[in-house]
């Protein structure tokens, strides 16, 4: 019985020891810094700003969605029959604010504004805590340039939207839309405080971030954008002392390619890195960025828009048709970035669509390929158009491999180029009258590719028309034409006549209507940003 | 006196050796080694033989000879038994009874045997005690053997023997005996002066008397003031599954058992609503380690009064589940065995090719795509653009290849028994069942170890319960949601593609759904685990009133999942590698709980009072997911041979919890009842300021028929509860009161030289929540229990009104906050609500028994009325998703998650129609604003400018102020009803009729709606996918109009026919027979002369699952679950598998 005493006792003491301190209940996240210890270094800013720039390979960025969005609503792409699903809708117009890409476009655009936001702001604590620090303005710089990008997207596209411009803007869940004025102030304030502090180039280390160039070249573009000719053309001007050039014209086609010594060239200003991670997730395209657990960077257009992989769009029958125009003496002209722009008819595009390098004529004959399409003997398939149509050639991968196979591309994204940089300024160049500067700075882009040079232009008007042509073709693919066709006010009748061509045999449907110059605001954004509801007309923005 | 173990018991030749050896054959699988010594305990004082031969020597020799002879000892004070006395003993193979009788003749010495140990006392000194003799028998005058006899408060008693009578000795005058046994009433009968005692014991029809479990306690059913509904194991049925939810649905009215998901009386919270499962006290315990054949009884405590002891754990209520436990006397061997045969319970009627191709003819023609465009598609299209002869070739009915039917078997086994001392529950299970809908198998094994002993002496017990299941789950099923799309010209197999089957893709097909079959054979999955939980728990009594408890348990486990991916072609995705997923992980959490309880009578008083604590710390877990790709071959399938590799993820976790609780019970006269509770709760998840959370509650019921002035031969019970209480809730991760850095990120710089370096990046992508605080629940609670006709039927009615506030809740936020990963995400969690649940429920049981008729039927129907009534931001929240579209919508006034969408009015039929609603459209905006242009009217549509004949027409609502503005725009937008069953009920009955038995059970809802959101795939009309035949009711020209129901066939959907509407809202109402069953008893005669007293009873059974549903609902199955707040929106919800067993349970 005395043992059963001290067994009470020792349960006793159990319970006594067991029950008095709640600091058991403290505990910290075993898998995750805490942000309020985070972000207080060199290094941890560094990784911060690593992550704005990660926000570019989001959703309706430039993984995927991007390149189809604008594409097809530039009539760059047409759809393929076997595009099927929504993104079919970007080209004829039939979306709405529910569509899934409009919304997610919206959601990676603001994901980089805060991420811009996280670094300005805790840069800034840094600085005030320990005194300047190249690196860590640096950082703060790459960020306001890819806020200023990600801002000016939004604007573009959307017009007035919400402005997050710090992290204390995290506790206004409502947030009405601003007037695009105050938007264009914060891009450009942006824009001077990264090109104040960006370096022109890096070395090769830091290869593949954000340069003084770059932040000048968004500047330039969005004046452009703005109607303000003058400080564009100034701004593009600055450029030139940065060693910016255009690569030879036998090499025009390196521009999209997918090798390392041929990505970040001279001629790129800003391009977003794409490569293959060792244990990735192919498919991560899909939407998987981020929470398909290993990080990705490789994108999915080759194989997207690959005529001998998914077929998804063709170019467009306005884009084939741009590439013959008239040389001044009136004959027929082929432009000879046709070739390198689009598979098709000999003369037109590019008759073979993949030379097999290292291929013998044996390997051609065994590949599982129609008969038409092997050049019998001499290691060349020639491209069937009657069978496959116009495609694209930029940015696909054929002349040296047969089939994609995977979206596992490492062709980056070209943001801007110097040659689209030259075309701006020379645009902005002819909207403020002086033409034939403007003109001079057209033929330095035709002249590299062997094009004809155009000397006598009438007036601003036919220089426009040229520069649009320019354009068109210089960039065919690229993304830039959508925003180009409404900034030029052309929109509507441009598209509307090239889809009447192509769809309704020169009819005259309305497609394109007055609304499309803007995205509807997204139905996530209005589903719980209710301030907003009140400033949108017609569902629309 | 340590004994050494005997097992000579298991070689002589009586019937108790016979029902072991026939066991032990059949029970290979069980482990009965370290249990041994428990087997030995039984009636041994009755089957030990014993010889002994002494001359002339001392009592205290033959004592230790009989010792050393035999497991017995012996216990006495040598100052009152003389020990030295001589004697001489000579006995052949007799009873320690006869060789003590013997030995004692003609002394004061008496002896008692309790199990092994022999208690020797003195006559004159052992006065106060008597013995105490009689018989039970039961209502018809039988026999009934295996009575447990105790005197109250001790451990001492007996069994009655087979002709029902018992023997008691040392019986204190002011005793109390308490008769029990299982199925009757237990008797308690105060001793005085009588020593025969004659026992007539009530069979227990209605259960009133049943102890109910309570939490950290149990109270008489009728001296409950909360609300605890009670399952009990003969109201399972012959059930097939093995989860919980399935023996609950239908049972137990305030319950809403869905698709697996339990909700204990409405839908409280936007978050978490499952309940709190203890099992056998064991707070949290793991419920996959339990077979339901092990199962007593399962208690489900509703109100706040019932839960309140188990505080914020306890918020979305509480099941208590209460196993098996062995009972004094011999041991008592169950085998129970089934072999069921499964296929789905509903089929969808599929387009045949001809109609599949038609149909994807008309979506591309419709969409623009020309006849020329089509002929390019030459595997499936002629070149004008026809069907060709190819693709109209029915060749594959893909549904018959993604469902089978399937075989299950299940065998399980108990060894249940004791002593007075003692008690033990061994118990195995295997189940092996395989899916209706691919090649999933698995194997489940279940052991369970349970047994409890009073040690150094009756004040002291020490229970011990361990259980383990492993499972090993191999292979996939098919993907019936995506697979049903598959083109019906497809074939199965394709030899040249990568895998061997078949593929379609939008480049050659049109269509790039996947085949079900692909995936499904090339994948080899298994899943392999053990969960256990254990727990070791002494009980004290001490100080006549007290008890003592303390436990301390973990659960835990260990588990790993491997993916091997052969490579593959399938749709438009090739995946050319082997790869490998693994992972691997395990987790434990340990538990230290004490609580200490006081239980007196003073007079009329009775209380009952309790103090307690439970600590968990150190609840750990980490886990680890490889991934590999690129393997030379499938011999090796290990992510080091891979060529690419990476570790995916790497994570662990911790947690900790304390609370302190306290009751009081006190009953006065048998008729007043109070019931107070009290816990405090702290919690990791909440930062400190916030931690402790205080959660009381009051009860009081009145026993009306107790009281004198009450007098009625009709009403045998009637009870009138009513209960208040608040309880918390705080089920959601932990961390949340900061905020973690979200580091999963890369950017690929391209770092010259190197083309594998890839940058780090860190960033938010939630906001902290710095001061949520604990989520509450008000609960109010009026009931009534009656009893009528003796009880035989059995009526409670249940009023409850619970108002939880501060719902704790990851509100969306609008994508501007830039938070969250590409999918969405990142909504950091507040107080963001309060919801009202009201209700009624109504429980009816009916129990008779006629000749050779015995039956029960039970019904039961819960009406619940859900409302939302405050938000944080007053901004309602979607959830879910229709193809762009939210399916749900959480809104002030309204029911958690209710369809929100447009309605639809009709298809139109013609353009006269369109044109006319445009014409009314432009007409009603020049009236509202004259100033519009002719052009500007152009523009203007009553839903788009895309809209044609064979478009969905959809209802222009009026605004707020009843306005209409004649066309079709977000605000058109309405609530489409509630996917919260307003009544739930539920219907079981058993029948006997002499040796046969007859069970059902019904459960059902209605007053919900549904979304048949798989038919955004089966009738969608914008993509070239195989369909279901309904849609070839649709639009096709003016003059083939359809049935004005389903629209035209269109690619890209461009007058958005396939918007959220009430298109795909269905009734949800539905009955369903869930299981029925037949089974027969082998008369006791024919088994007796079979096995000779090897078997004491073997049943044979039939049933089926399944077998009845009645629904209007076009989909697989009308039990759509989902989380609160995209509740009900069925997305590929699969049919239900339609089981037929045939089973044998057989005990020893």
């Amino acid at each position: 019985m005395k043992n059963l005493k001290k067994l009470y006792i020792f349960l006793i003491a159990i319970i006594l020891i067991t029950s008095c301190n709640d600091d058991i209940l403290n505990l910290t996240n075993p898998n995750s810094y805490d942000t309020g210890t985070f972000f207080q270094s060199e290094e941890e800013l560094e990784l911060a700003t690593n992550a704005v720039y990660a926000g570019l390979y989001f959703g309706g960025l430039w993984i995927r969605e991007y390149y189809f969005i604008f594409d097809l609503l530039g009539n760059d792409a047409s759809v393929a029959t076997a595009l099927q699903g929504e993104l079919a809708e970007f080209a004829k117009y039939t979306y709405d604010a529910a569509h899934g890409q409009i919304n997610v476009y919206w959601r990676s655009l603001y994901r980089i504004v805060l991420r811009a936001n996280l670094v300005i702001d805790k840069g800034t604590e840094y600085i005030n805590k320990n005194g300047e620090s190249d690196k860590v303005e640096r950082f703060m710089a790459e960020a306001k340039f890819l806020r200023a990008y990600a801002y000016s997207e939004l604007v573009n596209q959307f017009g007035r939207v919400p402005l997050k411009t710090s992290l204390a803007d995290l506790d206004v869940i409502l947030t009405p839309r601003s007037p695009v004025e105050d938007i264009w102030n914060l891009i450009h304030e942006d824009l001077d405080d990264a090109i104040a502090v960006l370096p022109v180039s890096y070395d090769a280390v830091n290869l593949g971030r954000a340069t003084k160039g770059a932040a000048t070249a968004l500047k330039g573009k969005c004046y452009l954008t703005q109607g303000m000719y003058t400080e564009a053309a100034a701004e593009f001007a600055k450029m030139e002392n940065m060693g910016y050039d255009l690569i030879p014209g036998d090499q025009w086609y390196d521009n999209w390619s997918d090798e390392d010594a041929k990505e970040n060239n001279i001629e790129s200003v800003f391009e977003v890195q794409m490569k293959h991670i060792s244990g990735s997730n192919t498919w991560y395209m899909f939407g998987g960025q981020e929470d398909w657990g290993a990080g990705a960077a490789h994108n999915g257009r080759p194989m997207e828009y690959g005529f001998n992989d998914w077929q998804n769009v063709y170019i467009s029958d306005a884009a084939v048709q741009a590439f013959v125009y008239d040389d001044p003496e009136g004959n027929e002209y082929i432009d000879p970035r046709a070739e390198n722009t689009f598979y098709g008819r000999y003369g037109l595009g590019d008759s073979t669509w993949c030379d097999l390098a290292g291929f013998t004529p044996e390997d051609v004959e065994n590949l599982a390929i129609d008969d038409v399409e092997k050049s019998l003997g001499t290691g060349v398939l020639l491209y069937n158009l009657e069978k496959r149509g116009y495609r694209f050639k930029k940015y696909q991968n054929y002349e040296k491999i047969f089939k994609e196979e995977l979206p596992e591309s490492e062709n980056n994204g070209k943001v801007i180029r110097y040659a689209d940089v030259l075309l701006m300024r020379a645009e902005a160049l002819i909207m403020g009258n002086k033409i034939s500067e403007g003109m001079a700075l057209i033929n330095r882009v035709r002249e590299r590719v062997g094009a004809f040079t155009i000397n006598d232009v009438s007036g601003q008007a036919e220089a426009m028309e040229i520069l649009k042509r320019e354009r068109h073709l210089e960039l065919c693919g690229e993304q830039v034409r959508w925003r180009d066709l409404i900034r030029w006010g052309d929109a509507k009748t441009v598209l509307n006549k090239e889809l009447n061509d192509q769809y309704n045999d020169g009819g005259n449907k309305v497609f394109f209507q007055d609304k499309h110059v803007l995205f509807p605001i997204p139905q996530s954004e209005k589903d719980v940003n209710t301030v907003i509801l009140d400033d949108i007309s017609n569902d629309w923005n | 006196m340590k004994k050494k173990q005997s097992f000579n018991w298991v070689l002589s030749e009586n019937a108790n050796s016979r029902k072991i050896l026939l066991a032990m054959k059949l029970t290979i699988l069980l482990i009965l080694v370290t249990f041994g010594s428990l087997y030995a305990s039984v009636s041994y004082s009755q089957s030990a033989r014993l010889s002994l031969s002494l001359n002339d020597a001392s009592v205290m020799e033959v004592l230790n000879k009989i010792e050393d002879e035999s497991e017995f000892y012996f216990l006495y004070n040598k100052k009152l038994i003389d020990v030295e006395r001589k004697v001489s003993v000579i006995a052949e193979n007799r009873s320690i009874k006869e060789i003590l009788d013997k030995l004692f003749k003609g002394t004061d010495v008496i002896y008692s045997v309790v199990d092994r140990q022999i208690v020797l006392s003195d006559k004159a000194i052992m006065q106060q005690g008597k013995t105490v003799t009689g018989k039970v028998i039961d209502a018809d005058g039988l026999p009934l053997p295996g009575v447990t006899v105790i005197i109250k408060h001790t451990a001492l008693g007996t069994v009655t023997g087979t002709d029902g009578s018992y023997s008691l000795d040392n019986v204190p005058e002011d005793g109390i005996l308490v008769f029990s046994f299982v199925g009757m009433l237990t008797q308690e009968i105060k001793i005085g002066n009588q020593s025969v005692i004659n026992v007539t014991l009530e069979t227990n029809i209605v259960g009133l008397d049943e102890v109910i479990a309570i939490g950290y306690g149990t109270v008489k059913k009728s001296d409950l003031t909360g609300s605890v509904a009670s399952v009990r194991s003969e109201d399972f049925g012959d059930r097939g599954g093995t989860g919980v939810s399935s023996l609950l649905q239908g049972k137990v009215p305030g319950l809403d058992v869905t698709e697996g998901k339990i909700r204990v009386r409405g839908v409280t919270t936007i978050n978490n609503t499952d309940p709190l499962f203890v099992i056998d006290g064991f707070i949290d315990g793991n419920m996959s380690t339990v077979h339901p054949n092990d199962i007593e009884s399962i208690e489900i405590l509703k109100d706040a009064s019932a839960t309140a002891i188990y505080g914020a754990r306890g918020a979305n209520g509480v099941i208590l589940v209460t196993t098996k436990k062995g009972k004094e006397g011999a041991p008592e061997i169950d085998v129970s065995t089934y072999y069921g045969i499964s296929s789905p319970a509903k089929r969808l009627e599929m387009l045949n090719a001809q109609q599949y191709m038609n149909l994807i003819t008309d979506i591309e023609i419709n969409g623009g795509t020309t006849r020329e465009d089509l002929g390019a598609f030459s595997k499936i299209y002629n070149a004008d653009g026809t069907p060709n002869a190819y693709s109209i070739t029915q060749r594959t009915d893909w549904q018959n290849e993604i469902f089978n039917t399937a075989t299950s078997e299940e065998v399980t086994m108990s060894i249940r028994g004791g002593s007075s001392r003692t008690s033990y529950n061994v118990s195995t299970a295997y189940n092996n069942s395989n899916s209706i809908q691919g090649l999933t198998n698995m194997k489940n094994y279940r052991v369970g170890l349970i047994g409890d002993w009073w040690v150094i002496s009756d004040k002291f017990k020490l229970t011990e319960s361990f259980r383990v299941h492993h499972y090993n789950t191999n292979g996939t099923d098919a993907d019936f949601v995506g697979g049903l799309r598959m083109p019906p010209y497809a074939p199965i197999y394709d030899e040249n593609a990568i895998g061997g089957y078949s593929y379609v893709t939008t480049t050659d097909d049109l269509n790039d759904a996947a085949n079900p079959l692909t995936g499904m054979n090339n994948t080899d999955y298994y899943s392999k685990g053990i969960n256990i939980m254990a727990q070791l728990g002494a009980e004290i009594h001490f100080l006549k009133y007290f008890t003592f408890n303390s436990s301390i348990g973990v659960t835990g486990n260990s588990y790993t999942t491997n993916t091997w991916n052969n490579p593959t072609q399938n749709g438009n995705l090739v995946n050319p590698d082997y790869q490998l997923t693994e992972n691997f992980g395990f987790s434990y959490a340990p538990r230290i709980e004490n609580y200490l309880n006081y239980n007196a009578q003073y007079g009329q008083h009775e209380i009952a009072a309790l103090i307690g604590t439970t600590y968990e710390n150190g609840a750990y877990g980490r886990s680890v997911s490889v991934y590999g790709k690129g393997f030379l071959n499938d011999k090796v399938r290990n992510v080091t041979v891979a060529d690419e590799s990476a570790i995916r993820s790497n994570s662990g976790s911790h947690s900790a919890y304390m609370s302190y609780f306290g009751r009081i019970n006190y009953v006065f006269a048998n008729k007043y009842l109070l019931t107070v509770n009290v816990r405090a709760d702290g919690s990791d998840v909440f930062a400190p300021e916030y931690r402790w959370g205080y959660f009381p509650s009051v009860a009081a019921g009145w026993k009306i028929n107790e009281e004198k002035f009450f007098k009625s031969t009709l009403v045998s019970q009637l009870k009138l509860r009513a209960s208040y209480g608040i309880t918390g809730n705080d089920a959601i991760g932990q961390y949340q009161y900061f905020s973690s850095v979200h580091s999963n990120v890369t950017y690929a710089f391209p770092s010259e030289g190197s083309s594998t370096l890839f940058y780090n990046g860190a960033t938010i992508n939630t906001l902290a929540s710095p001061a949520i605080r604990w989520e509450e629940t008000e609960n109010l609670s009026f009931g009534v229990d009656l009893g009528l006709f003796k009880n035989k039927l059995e009526i409670n009615a249940d009023y409850f009104h619970k108002n939880t506030y501060d719902i704790l809740f990851a509100v969306p936020q609008p994508p501007s906050l830039g938070m969250g990963f590409n999918g969405g995400g990142g909504n950091a969690i507040v107080n963001a609500a309060s919801v009202l649940n009201n209700g009624v429920e109504l429980n009816a049981s009916y129990k008779n028994r006629k000749g050779d008729w015995s039956y029960k039927i039970q019904g039961n129907v819960t009406f619940v009325k859900n409302e939302v009534t405050s938000l944080g931001s007053g901004e309602p929240y979607n959830a879910g998703s229709f193809g762009f579209y939210s399916t749900n919508r959480t809104e002030l006034g309204h029911s958690i998650g209710y369809f929100y969408g447009f309605k639809m009015d009709k298809v139109y039929a013609t353009q006269t129609e369109v044109d006319a609603d445009n014409q009314a459209a432009r007409a009603a905006a020049k009236a509202a604003n004259p100033d519009l242009t002719d052009a500007d009217l152009a523009n203007i549509y009553y839903q788009s400018a895309e809209t044609q004949a064979g478009d969905i027409r959809f209802f222009d609502l009026p605004d707020e102020d009843g306005n209409f503005d004649g066309k079709i725009t977000d605000d058109d937008r309405t609530d489409l009803g509630s996917p919260i069953p307003k009544m739930n009920f539920g219907l079981t009955a058993t029948v006997k009729y002499k040796d046969f038995d007859f069970y059902m059970s019904w459960t059902g809802v209605t007053g919900n709606k549904i979304l048949y959101e798989f038919g955004y795939w089966m009738e969608g009309m914008i993509r070239p996918f195989n369909s279901t035949s309904n849609v070839l009711d649709r639009w096709i020209s003016e003059s083939e109009p359809g049935n004005g129901v389903i629209p035209r066939a269109v690619k890209t959907d461009p007058s958005k026919n396939l918007r959220m509407s009430d298109r795909f809202i269905y009734d949800g109402s539905y009955v369903r027979m869930n299981l029925a069953s037949i089974g027969y008893t082998i008369p006791e005669n024919l088994i007796n002369s079979t096995f000779k007293g090897a078997v004491s009873s073997a049943r044979i059974y039939f049933s089926a699952d399944n077998l009845i549903t009645i629904s209007n609902y076009p989909g697989y199955n009308p039990e759509i679950g989902g989380d609160n707040t995209e509740r009900g929106a069925d997305g590929g919800t699969s049919p239900v598998p339609r089981t037929f067993r045939f089973g044998v349970n057989v005990t020893f």
